[in-house]
């Protein structure tokens, strides 16, 4: 018996050995933020969907924190203890952002539901102006200082969203008093995957105000805190009306998406266009932006006799302000995060990793707010540029190998941004489906002959706001040839809609089958990584 | 005077090649006004993929944009009770179609002759 057991002893033990080994020569310990940003989403998805005591997971954190100090030396016990507190610390920060405070508004929800109450608080977004029914509906999020009550003001805290139904001068950091109806977001039909209370949860808004016409708004402080954002937001009007300037107002409203990323007016036909050729990541600010953002920096900025770092640190500065222009959407963050940690690299003439880079960025993003892992622009941002890195680079070896001699020019650009499409088309298919119940596998060829034309749109398009400020007289010029492109590029995606089989309608795609999907991409994943490496050990 | 580097060069170069499209797209318009029209996809209704109202299911109509699950329900009802559609205006006797929504769905529908 006593031998039975020295002898598991020692298998587990090798077992132990051979985990550790294998571990080393796993791509993931060697981008440690893959493992940081992966094992934290896993807390925050744990927390999110299992209910645990804080003070047991705060004990349990403390417990493995200690553990992971203690057996520092000891290299694989520490990383499992330091794996444990990643998880736990996600778990932990999901709980705390998803906890309201005691003073917040949910609070003493029901005591106002449905009723006129009267609120004052800040205004923290950009107000959104839309035509609804005979009126205009004026929108924006407001973080409310104090309520109304019988005996006078109440201090509360938290965010609503405010909808006036009227044109109302309201700005970015104003100070407001309003009064109207709180009542819960609506939630929608429970089969539909997108629910709009929870779209609105996952930015901490559990409550709206509507305010009607006739409804009381009045601006206490004008233009107080949040100076810079204001004034972000001003550009961004200033920006919309040089659109709308030159262009006719659905041309302008889908540059205004391409550019500055206000989505809510692209005309319904387009977007529903987009989405059935898989090309409403057009729509989305991207890496290409801010590649071009960059290149349009450096173009600026070569002009003048600056060191080559301070140029890098001029161009980091411009990309954060056009993150924040654009609404720091999570692929817009994600993008940003990655573009200056590649300058940073140049700055610090150290090499970076793209995987570990898109490792930082998610944990960043997931620090931030961590509701956003459940975010549909979040999965589908970090699932393309990952699916990109990873399966890209083994398709290319797998085609090389077949094909020693490279291919040039165009041909060889084709090959390559086929290989790009297919990549990233098949990392988003399976939520494409799950959240859409749409298959468009036309995405794969349109978008080897849109991009480049998008590109070219969207350099115009930069073109065109930067001349309207230097040489108006030129403006024009960009807008004609804004006009065509445009129309062209929408013109190819009708017509790819048009080909049988383009797209096909997928009825209740379930979690279940999102879970095989992926998992079949994994083992055709393992299979390419293995067929590449035959190609080289021969 | 003409010392300009490689990176300046491709500036102008850019720079003029865009004023001189601009300028011939101005010129073609100007000269040929059908042409604008035809390329002002956008503005126009050709790029509405039309639906049969006659064929189209519950679940078509509901992913035309304006079209709920209701009104998608009552024009269901509609062709079941007075048979095929004749043409797209009898759209507006469906219950709870006015006006308004009619003019707004009206482009993503046909009837099929």
């Amino acid at each position: 018996m006593r031998l039975f057991v020295k002898r598991k002893i020692v298998w587990v033990f090798s077992c132990l050995r051979c985990i550790r080994q294998r571990l080393e020569k796993t791509p993931l310990v060697r981008r440690p933020f893959v493992t940081v940003a992966c094992v934290f989403a896993a807390g925050i998805y744990a927390c999110a969907h299992i209910s645990v005591s804080l003070i047991l997971s705060g004990f349990a954190l403390f417990l493995f924190l200690l553990c992971a100090a203690v057996f520092i030396r000891r290299e694989i016990v520490s990383r499992i203890f330091l794996v444990l507190v990643i998880f736990l610390t996600g778990a932990l920060h999901m709980k705390s952002r998803t906890t309201v405070s005691a003073r917040d508004v949910s609070h003493v929800f029901r005591y106002y539901a449905n009723r006129q109450v009267e609120m004052m608080g800040r205004v923290i977004s950009d107000v959104g102006e839309k035509s609804f029914r005979t009126t205009i509906k004026t929108s924006f999020q407001c973080r409310i200082r104090a309520l109304r009550a019988p005996w006078g003001w109440q201090e509360t805290r938290g965010k609503v969203l405010v909808n006036i139904f009227r044109k109302t001068p309201v700005r970015c950091g104003d100070f407001v008093i309003l009064q109207g109806r709180l009542h819960f977001p609506f939630s929608g039909d429970p089969a539909e995957k997108f629910s709009y209370r929870d779209f609105l949860a996952r930015k901490n808004i559990h409550h709206i105000l509507s305010v009607k016409k006739t409804g009381k708004v009045r601006i206490k402080q004008a233009w107080r805190g949040r100076y810079l954002l204001g004034l972000i937001m001003r550009v961004r009007k200033d920006l919309q009306r040089v659109f709308h300037r030159y262009l006719t107002e659905d041309e302008a409203f889908i540059l205004q998406a391409v550019i500055l990323g206000v989505r809510q007016n692209v005309p319904k036909n387009i977007k529903l266009l987009f989405e059935r050729t898989g090309v409403a990541h057009l729509l989305a600010i991207s890496a290409l932006h801010l590649g071009i953002v960059s290149f349009l920096v450096f173009l600026l900025i070569k002009v003048l006799p600056l060191p080559r770092r301070l140029q890098y640190g001029i161009c980091i500065v411009f990309l954060l302000f056009y993150a924040v222009l654009t609404g720091a959407r999570p692929s817009v963050v994600r993008a940003t995060i990655m573009a200056i940690v590649v300058l940073l690299s140049l700055i610090l003439e150290k090499e970076s990793d793209l995987l570990n880079t898109l490792g930082l960025a998610g944990f960043i993003l997931l620090w931030l707010n961590p509701q956003s892992l459940f975010d549909i622009g979040f999965q589908l941002s970090f699932l393309s540029v990952l699916s990109i890195l990873l399966v890209f680079p083994r398709l290319k070896g797998l085609w090389e190998k077949q094909d020693p001699k490279p291919r040039a020019g165009f041909t060889g650009y084709l090959i390559q941004s086929f290989f790009v499409s297919l990549s990233a088309y098949t990392g988003v298919a399976g939520l494409v489906m799950y959240y859409f119940q749409i298959l468009t596998p036309v995405a794969i060829l349109i978008n080897i002959v849109i991009i480049p034309l998008f590109s070219l749109l969207v350099m115009l398009g930069f073109g065109m706001l930067l001349v309207h400020f230097c040489l108006p007289q030129i403006a024009f010029f960009f807008a004609l040839c804004i006009k065509v492109l445009l129309n062209v590029i929408v013109g190819i995606t009708f017509l790819c809609a048009k080909i049988p089989g383009a797209y096909y309608r997928v009825e209740n795609f379930s979690l279940q089958a999102v879970s095989l999907y992926y998992g079949v991409c994994g083992l055709l994943y393992v299979m390419l990584v293995r067929l590449n490496k035959k190609g080289f050990d021969r | 005077m003409f010392s300009f580097t490689r990176q300046e060069r491709m500036v102008v170069l850019c720079l003029m090649a865009i004023i001189a499209t601009g300028a011939c797209i101005d010129l073609v318009f100007k000269k040929y006004p059908e042409l604008e029209n035809i390329v002002n996809l956008i503005e126009g209704d050709r790029l509405y993929t039309k639906l049969d109202l006659n064929k189209a299911t519950r679940q078509e109509l509901v992913a035309i944009p304006y079209i709920g699950e209701y009104t998608a329900q009552k024009i269901l009802d509609y062709r079941r009770r007075h048979g095929k559609f004749t043409r797209l205006q009898q759209l507006k006797q469906v219950k709870g179609i006015r006006e308004k929504n009619y003019q707004k769905f009206i482009r993503y529908l046909m009837v099929e002759e």
